[in-house]
């Protein structure tokens, strides 16, 4: 049985969630619908967000 | 069609439906023989419990329930011959069929008995619904094959956790994983994935998230994933 195989993406930082999120959301438009996202959180770092993705390589 | 009729057809499209959904039985009579031949633990359902079906029936037709029962005992129901009268109604057919499916006699019974008064009969779709929506409820028994005669009559995928729980003879062991703290969450999701990646895929993932240590900048990956063993 094969491992898993991930790729992890992190957006720019930005100022506010809503544009973390519209970049995650340009990213994963990118990603062939077959694979399985496993994970997608926007991550606060002091004043600015950054959206973070793992998604099936 | 008369009302009767009408009422007739809708308890045995629904029992036969769910008679489909629950498998190794291959027709109502089975069901009916079945049902003749368990006894949950005495606790017979009695006709007390199937009010809330009497109500339901009511409303499509003039008659109450009893009096229903009381037709169907002078008629035959398709070839099979199939009386009312000979297990009181069809719930407490159903509900030693379900007694059988499950390797355990549990208040699933009891659940099932009043999800099937809450639905309309000829609903059957909305029945497994609320089973889905109920897996907690379900444990250990035949209900992997349970739930894949499920998706096959309904066409719909079921929650995970309904999908994975209850294979016969194995158990479900979760395992949990923290990473170091990294002051950006990058480097934390870079290691999820590395930790993620020594995972075969026989491992279902169940959470996959960061975490921060409050205002100091700090975050670890945290992870849960789970593996079926014997």
């Amino acid at each position: 049985m094969a491992n898993y195989d991930l790729t992890t993406h992190a957006t720019a930082r930005k100022n506010n969630p809503k544009e973390v999120i519209e970049a995650l959301e340009t990213k994963l438009e990118t990603v062939d619908d077959a694979k399985n996202i496993r994970m997608l959180i926007v991550v606060r770092e002091g004043a600015t967000w950054t959206g973070l993705t793992i998604y099936d390589a | 069609m008369t009302a009767f009729d009408e009422v007739l057809s809708d308890i045995l499209s629904f029992a036969e439906s769910l008679t489909r959904v629950y498998d190794g039985v291959r027709s109502l009579s089975d069901t009916l023989v079945i049902a003749e031949d368990l006894d949950i633990g005495g606790k017979k359902v009695v006709l007390q419990e199937l009010q809330p079906l009497s109500e339901i029936l009511s409303k499509k037709t003039s008659k109450s329930f009893i009096d229903v029962l009381n037709i169907a005992e002078e008629q035959s129901v398709g070839p099979e011959k199939v009386l009312l009268d000979e297990t009181q109604a069809i719930t407490e057919i159903l509900s030693r069929k379900i007694s059988k499916v499950l390797s355990e006699e549990l208040s699933l019974i009891e659940v099932l008995t009043k999800s099937i008064t809450k639905i309309p009969i000829s609903d059957v779709i909305t029945f497994t619904e609320i089973l889905a929506k109920k897996p907690e409820i379900v444990i250990a028994g035949d209900v992997i094959s349970f739930n894949e005669t499920v998706v096959r009559n309904t066409n719909k995928v079921l929650p995970d956790e309904l999908l994975h729980i209850g294979e016969v003879d194995k158990k479900y062991v979760m395992h949990e994983f923290e990473t170091t703290w990294y002051n950006n969450p990058y480097n934390a999701a870079l290691s999820l994935e590395s930790k993620l990646e020594t995972l075969d895929t026989t491992n279902y993932i169940h959470l996959v998230d960061i975490v921060d240590r409050g205002k100091r900048n700090q975050f670890k990956g945290v992870l849960i994933y789970g593996q079926e063993t014997t």
